[in-house]
């Protein structure tokens, strides 16, 4: 009689509780992102909406903590100490996941992970963090090379285990958030599946034309032997002028 | 006019403490400007000294922080930043300043002691680095250039004058220069010349040949000069080695020696190293500028070097061709010799209207090239090639300032307010 009663109340947690949480669970999470500002110099912002308008959901989010991981392109680069010191808007924490050289031009750098921790306050969150293009090798004909930055990857860590009622259609094998040797279903972190309002980040930075090199290797050679040979002679004319004075003062 | 000529008739004492106190205010002004501003005005080298002196100050090397390539001693400058007020390094940079006008003016007051009007020429020489923006912007901004400038004048202070009297002023001299090459690479250019101006070389036409080669042999106050330079510059890099290792002489010097910078700056080969950047073959252009820089200091400092009245020229000349002809030129190399123009600007015989000319033909040549690295930095323009004729333009501006000034070079001129013949007294 005890195992039947058991049996009856799993069924009535499968069939009633799941059906309702799979309408809470509805991942109505818009996150906008958008690169500010022109040249080598600029701002990543991140502006995620919790399901501000519905009022049936974005109490599951509220008081979360944001893990947002954003890998950028060789090209492109942002610096663990900048984001200290300028205190950027909305940051709790950062993890670099590994060391950035901030001086390595494009083709010897390495693609940059980084995670950026917020909180989620009234079903928004707000980040920006700096960063910087990387120079890119000279071409034939010069121009622009692009820099592509992906859409980010949205993690949440809940209150209260929160999110474990709900169904994750895209479970991630692997969530970087997660301790190693941390299964998924103890992981506080969950992947959550967000729907990106701004398209993929292009940024075009200029490179050198390579076509300008007789141009510059003979036009610099020309002018440092030129002003070289210019400064050497206006020594020599002092010199001579000085022991010229010399040779009348001696003689007076 | 009248006002202007007033106000440089004050008082040493009373420019000093203006210029501290300009100083001092853009340091309060700095908080205020980097709390409310997208671009600071702080230099980012400050963060880095800071950050080194964290490490320190956790017992760790300053060499942690990424891209600090400073001597050690810079960090250990920095301590109070930590456990004072994060703005004390750089009011600590100001104090040395300070110090720099203090020296600069007794020095030229002691080079011109026989002459009339020597303190008031030397206060005049003064404000030319106590009322210049960029030592004011420099060391305000937390820039630590002004500690290796004290050293080099302290050293020419000690070699040049008697304020210390006897050998051991070369003692003392050699000391602080070994102390200014540990802290930055340039003044080694700056010894050659000195150990030059101690000799006395008697050679012309009629000198036989061994009477030549032994008045080149060097003399008591040379070998002083020498020793202390060198033990000072041994010890204190022995003493960092010990401590910090490979990581610290990499850092402070070898990665100075090779550095191959292809982002924008200044210099005549920035444009030309970009374009090169993988080549790893032999450099003809770069050799080409090397011979020319290296032939230009060696002439410069027979040339000035070799006699105490002209000495100060040729410190002043090298850290301008050393600049000049750097791979990589930034604005904050420009104090090397902005901090050594006092020691010889009452001696350019020059119209000042031709002064101004010059001046203004320098700060237009920095503005144009500015401008177009505006346009590249933050307004994504593709104008590498301007980048590179302009600072084809800043070099030869550089070239031509520097003809002008070694052609109005006369010792003892004093602003014309020394009436005696200007002509150097040779033997």
């Amino acid at each position: 009689m005890m195992a039947v009663n058991k049996a009856l109340n799993v069924l009535i947690y499968v069939f009633f509780f799941n059906s309702v949480l799979c309408k809470i669970c509805n991942f109505n999470i818009k996150v906008e992102q958008t690169l500010h500002n022109e040249g080598f110099h600029r701002n990543l912002s991140y502006y995620i909406d919790f399901a501000s308008d519905d009022d049936e959901e974005n109490w599951l989010y509220e008081n979360c903590v944001v893990g947002l991981e954003q890998t950028l392109p060789p090209g492109v680069f942002a610096s663990h100490d900048e984001i200290k010191d300028h205190g950027c808007k909305g940051l709790i924490h950062t993890i670099f996941k590994a060391p950035v050289n901030i001086e390595q031009p494009a083709k010897d750098a390495s693609p940059i992970t980084i995670q950026l921790f917020s909180k989620v306050e009234r079903s928004r969150t707000h980040i920006f963090i700096p960063v910087h293009a990387r120079y890119h090798h000279a071409s034939r004909g010069g121009g622009t090379v692009r820099n592509i930055i992906g859409p980010p990857k949205l993690n949440l860590m809940c209150p209260d285990k929160k999110l474990n009622v709900c169904d994750f259609p895209s479970d991630a094998p692997v969530n970087n958030f997660c301790a190693k040797g941390v299964s998924r279903e103890l992981c506080p972190w969950k992947e959550i599946p967000a729907i990106m309002v701004t398209d993929t980040l292009f940024w075009d930075v200029p490179i050198g034309n390579t076509d300008h090199y007789y141009l510059v290797a003979w036009g610099t050679t020309v002018v440092i032997v030129v002003g070289s040979l210019y400064l050497l002679k206006t020594i020599h004319g002092y010199k001579i002028e000085t022991e010229r004075r010399l040779r009348k003062k001696q003689k007076l | 006019m009248d006002k202007l000529k007033k106000f440089i008739n004050w008082d040493f004492q009373t420019h000093l403490r203006i210029g501290a106190l300009i100083r001092f205010l853009l340091v309060i002004y700095s908080i205020y400007h980097d709390r409310h501003c997208d671009v600071p005005y702080t230099d980012i080298d400050y963060k880095v000294f800071t950050d080194a002196a964290k490490h320190v100050y956790d017992g760790n090397s300053p060499y942690k922080r990424h891209t600090y390539r400073y001597s050690p001693l810079i960090a250990y400058l920095l301590l109070p930043a930590i456990y004072i007020a994060p703005c004390a390094g750089k009011k600590l940079f100001c104090i040395f300043d300070i110090f720099v006008a203090c020296a600069l003016k007794k020095l030229v007051e002691r080079q011109l002691r026989d002459r009339k009007n020597a303190s008031k020429i030397a206060t005049y020489c003064a404000l030319f680095w106590i009322y210049n923006p960029m030592s004011i912007a420099i060391s305000s901004r937390g820039n630590a250039d002004s500690v290796p400038c004290l050293f080099v004048i302290l050293s020419i202070l000690f070699l040049q004058t008697d304020v210390v009297k006897s050998l051991v002023k070369y003692v003392l001299s050699g000391f602080f220069l070994g102390v200014s090459i540990h802290l930055r690479l340039y003044p080694l250019a700056l010894s050659f010349p000195m150990y030059l101006s101690l000799g006395e070389y008697k050679i012309n036409r009629n000198t036989p040949i061994l009477a030549g080669i032994a008045s080149l042999m060097p003399n008591k106050k040379q070998i002083i000069l020498t020793l202390s330079c060198v033990i000072t510059l041994s010890l204190l890099t022995w003493a960092m080695y010990a401590m910090y290792g490979y990581e610290f002489l990499f850092e402070t010097y070898i990665y100075h020696l090779f550095r191959k910078d292809t982002k924008h700056n200044f210099s005549v080969l920035f444009y030309y190293s970009y374009l090169t950047m993988d080549h790893l073959s032999f450099d003809v252009v770069k050799t080409i500028l090397q011979i020319f820089e290296a032939i230009i200091l060696f002439v410069i400092s027979l040339t000035f070097g070799t006699k105490p009245e002209t000495l100060p020229f040729a410190l002043f000349c090298q850290p301008v061709i050393l600049v000049t002809y750097n791979s990589v030129m930034t604005s904050q190399y420009f104090i090397w010799f902005l901090s050594l123009l006092p020691l010889v600007v009452h001696s350019f015989k020059m119209k000042p209207a031709k002064a101004l000319l010059l001046f203004t033909l320098w700060l237009s040549a920095q503005g144009a090239w500015l401008f177009y690295a505006y346009l590249l930095e933050f307004k994504n323009r593709e104008v590498f090639i301007f980048i590179w004729l302009k600072s084809i333009v800043f070099f030869c501006a550089n070239i031509f300032i520097l003809a002008q000034l070694i052609k109005s070079y006369t010792p003892g001129y004093g602003f014309g307010q020394i009436n005696e013949k200007n002509i150097v007294k040779s033997d």
